[in-house]
Order: C-alpha cells, then structure tokens, then sequence
C-alpha cells in the first residue's frame, strides 16, 4: 500500500513540474500612475501602459503575469525581498536605483510636470518661479533631492502619490506639486481635480526614462525582457500600446 | 557592523532626531487633549444625568469602534469638504487626542467608580455637595487607582503618534518611510527607527513607574 502511495506521490510531483513549466512571474505595479499602471475601478484589475507591455513580454516569453499593487516608494524593497519579481511601473532608470536593482532597456522618456491651484494664474517656469513656497513630491521619486538640493523652497513635503499632492494644491494647503509630466496631465485631462491646473510653459528639471526592474542579478529574468522589448521596439507593440494610452 | 553601516547611521540619526522631536510635540499635545476631554467624558458619564451619561457612553463607544487610522484620514481627508481645514500637524494632534480621550474617559470611570462608594455615602451624609465630594473624596482617590492604565495609555499614545505619518506628519516613522523610500537601506533605517521610540518611551515607562510608586495605593 505504502508504495502505491509513493508511485502516486511521484507521479503527481512530475506532472506538477510540467504544469509549472508556464511560470508565474509576480509583478510590482502601483494603484495610481495612471496610464502607466493604476486600479482601473471599473474592472478593479490594474491597468496601463507598463502593465499591458508586461502582460504581452509574458505572452511572448513563455510566463505569467501576477500583477501585485503597493505603493511606488514600496516597489523596490519589495522586490528585494523577494516579495515580487519585476516592476512594472513608472520608474525612472536613475543611477541610485541602479545600485540595488537591475533595469531593462529603457521604453519611454519623460521629464517632471509642475501644477498648482487652477485660481493660481502666473507662468511657472522653472523652480525660481516658487521660491520660498510650500511644494509637493511623491516619496521615493527621483524628484526629491533636485527640489530639496535647490534650497529655494520654504519646504518640500513629501506625499504617498500624485493624486494625494493635488488634493493638497487643491485644498491651498501647498502652492505647487511636482510629478511625473504624463500622469500628472492624464490625472487632469480625466478631470478628477478640477481647481488644479497644469503649467503649460513649466522646463522639466528632471527627464529620465521608465524601465522594467528586476532583482541584482536575476539575469535570467532580465534577459526575457529585453529580448521582448528589442523584438517589440522593431514590431511596434510598444508605440501601439503608448497609443492606446494617448502617449503617442 | 561596517564602517559604511556608520556611516549610514550617521547620516539618518539628525533626520530621525527631527522627525522624533515631532512626535514628542504631537504626543505632549495629544496627551493635553486627551487628559481634558477623557477627564470631562468620564464625568458625564459619572454624572447621574441620563441625557449626558447616555451622550458620553454614546460618544465613547462610537470613537473607540473606529479605527484611530480611519478618524485621521476623516479628519485630514474629509472635514475639509465641509470646510474644516486644518494642518498635517493639528489634524495629528486633535484626531489622536480626541480618539484617546474615549479610551481615558474609561481609564478614569474605572477609577472613580472604583473608590469605595460607602465614602460617597459618608461625604453626603456629612452635607457635601456632589461636586465637593467628587474634589475632594472621590477624584483623589481614583487618581492613585486609575495612575497605572492612565500611565500605560500615554505609552501607547506616544507609539500611535506613528499613525500621523499616513497624512504627513513629518514625524519620526514618516521621516523612516522617506529615508528607506530614497537609500532603500531598509534594515539600517528601520532597527534605528525602533531604538528611536524605545528611546522615547523608555524614560515614559520609568516616569510612569516613579509616579505610581509615589501617588499609588501602597
């Protein structure tokens, strides 16, 4: 008896490996960067650009993807700690975060959008258009230190999200708030805050471009990426899906 | 530890030290409100007035049935929709302060109802008014019973001062998130930030203890 029960233990272990052949790959994304990742309510899934490009690398790849929300300043300790496999989201390739984690090849470039009270109607033009003011930064950016190094802020608080740093424009409790340029105006363009407006003639401090990360040394993973993305950059599928997104 | 380990120490221990600052001040102010109003709660309740006894019950059970969380995020997020604005750092105080001033609002009905109530019966028999009773007989006495949950509710105020940092107050674990969100050194961050609160409620912990070796029931 006790070996029929080993032969079927066995069998069940084998045809298990095989079943584990289409990996799973969990994913990092965030619930409020629109359009490059964020809780679409209506479908309550995570949507966006870097998630439907993720979702399509598995395709192409050979995985699946889980996609997991937190928040942006949680994805890389996250990732180190082996809580997730890739990020997914709109993440600047910066040389800090280069130090802890790996990037992909780069998918897209942006620089930094400035916004403040709609009420507010001078031409901001750059940082010393704001000096001595109260301005808004979402934790864990590559925003922080360039708003803080400047010294032209009376203070730079520092917010969970973007959609938390307009509610504050909004209220008056600050003058203006930095985020990324592409989330900033689909937040606005969508109208979810209607007393904020966007500073149309504002120069990016910081551009950089987004990348999918993955752990120190997960070359393996790291490799399926970037074969997807080069295949996906000749093809187009990158450009349909920034299109989908009203980023092209 | 590495050098480098020190190095990182020596580099977060002055944002944590601002960020600690922060927490005594929304602690000392919270506790001020919460010492005032659980003091006056508990007296309504006390009170043998149906209509403020039932309000007081009525507001003490309905605080201590939300999460302290949910009322900053009220606090800070909602009451500015009906026109109620108020910094990170007042919404800190006032909201802790008043969630905690239902928990000693019970702290300090446990006390005086714990005095022995033939005292009261003496008190009035002597032709003391319910208020001097309640000066002089009763609050004197439930201060000695009612120093050990009071003194362990001000521990745990000052560790729920943490729960501001979800609505920005730069105290000390808000100043944690931001350091560990920018250097991702997670491990040094954190273990400094827990000696930092041990450090802050240590010496709490022993003031609590002298007191209640000095006004306690012996």
């Amino acid at each position: 008896m006790s070996r029929l029960f080993r032969l079927f233990a066995l069998c069940l272990v084998f045809v298990g490996s095989l079943a584990s052949a289409q990996t799973t790959l969990r994913i990092g994304s965030t619930p409020t960067g629109v359009p490059f990742t964020f809780l679409d309510t209506k479908t309550n899934q995570i949507s966006g650009v870097m998630v439907d490009l993720i979702k399509e690398i598995g395709k192409d790849q050979g995985f699946t993807a889980d996609v997991n929300a937190m928040a942006f300043s949680a994805l890389i300790a996250s990732l180190q700690s082996n809580k997730i496999d890739v990020i997914a989201a709109a993440m600047y390739i910066t040389p800090t975060r280069q130090e802890v984690v790996d990037f992909s090849d780069p998918i897209y470039t942006y620089g930094d959008g400035l916004f403040v009270a709609a009420k507010d109607t001078k031409d901001y033009k750059s940082y010393d258009d704001l000096k001595g003011e109260i301005v808004g930064v979402q934790i864990g950016t590559a925003y922080i230190k360039p708003l803080q190094a400047s010294g032209l802020f009376k203070e730079v608080k520092v917010y969970d999200s973007i959609p938390d740093i307009m509610r504050d424009v909004n209220l008056g409790r600050i003058k203006a708030g930095f985020g990324d340029y592409p989330i900033v105006a689909y937040q606005l363009s969508q109208g979810a805050f209607p007393e904020t407006r966007l500073a149309k003639n504002y120069k990016a401090a910081v551009v950089g471009s987004v990348g999918l990360a993955v752990r120190k040394g997960d070359k393996a993973t790291l490799d399926k990426l970037n074969a997807a993305l080069t295949k996906f950059k000749a093809n187009g599928t990158i450009d349909r899906i920034l299109a989908t997104w009203n980023l092209k | 530890m590495t050098a480098f380990a020190l190095k990182d120490i020596a580099e977060f221990v002055p944002i944590l030290a601002q960020g600690a600052l922060v927490t005594i001040e929304v602690f000392v102010c919270g506790l001020i409100v919460a010492t005032a109003l659980g003091l006056l709660w508990a007296l309504l309740r006390v009170s043998g007035v149906p209509a403020l006894a039932g309000f007081s019950k009525a507001l003490i059970n309905t605080i201590r049935g939300i999460p302290i969380l949910v009322q900053l995020f009220f606090i800070y997020f909602v009451l500015p929709d009906v026109g109620i604005q108020m910094t990170a750092f007042q919404a800190g105080f006032i909201g802790l302060g008043f969630a905690y001033s239902c928990y000693m609002a019970e702290v300090f009905r446990g006390g005086i109802e714990a005095v022995d109530p033939g005292q009261v019966e003496a008190a009035k028999s002597l032709g003391m008014s319910q208020a001097m009773t309640l000066w002089r007989v009763v609050l004197p006495q439930a201060f000695k019973i009612a120093l050990p949950p009071y003194g362990n509710t001000c521990i745990m105020l000052i560790k729920d001062t943490s729960q501001a940092s979800i609505i920005t107050v730069t105290e000390l674990t808000f100043q944690s998130k931001v350091i560990a969100a920018s250097t991702f050194k997670n491990a040094e961050v954190f273990t400094l930030v827990a000696l930092f609160y041990l450090l802050l409620c240590i010496p709490l912990i022993m003031v609590v203890g002298r007191l209640e070796k000095r006004f306690g029931r012996s």
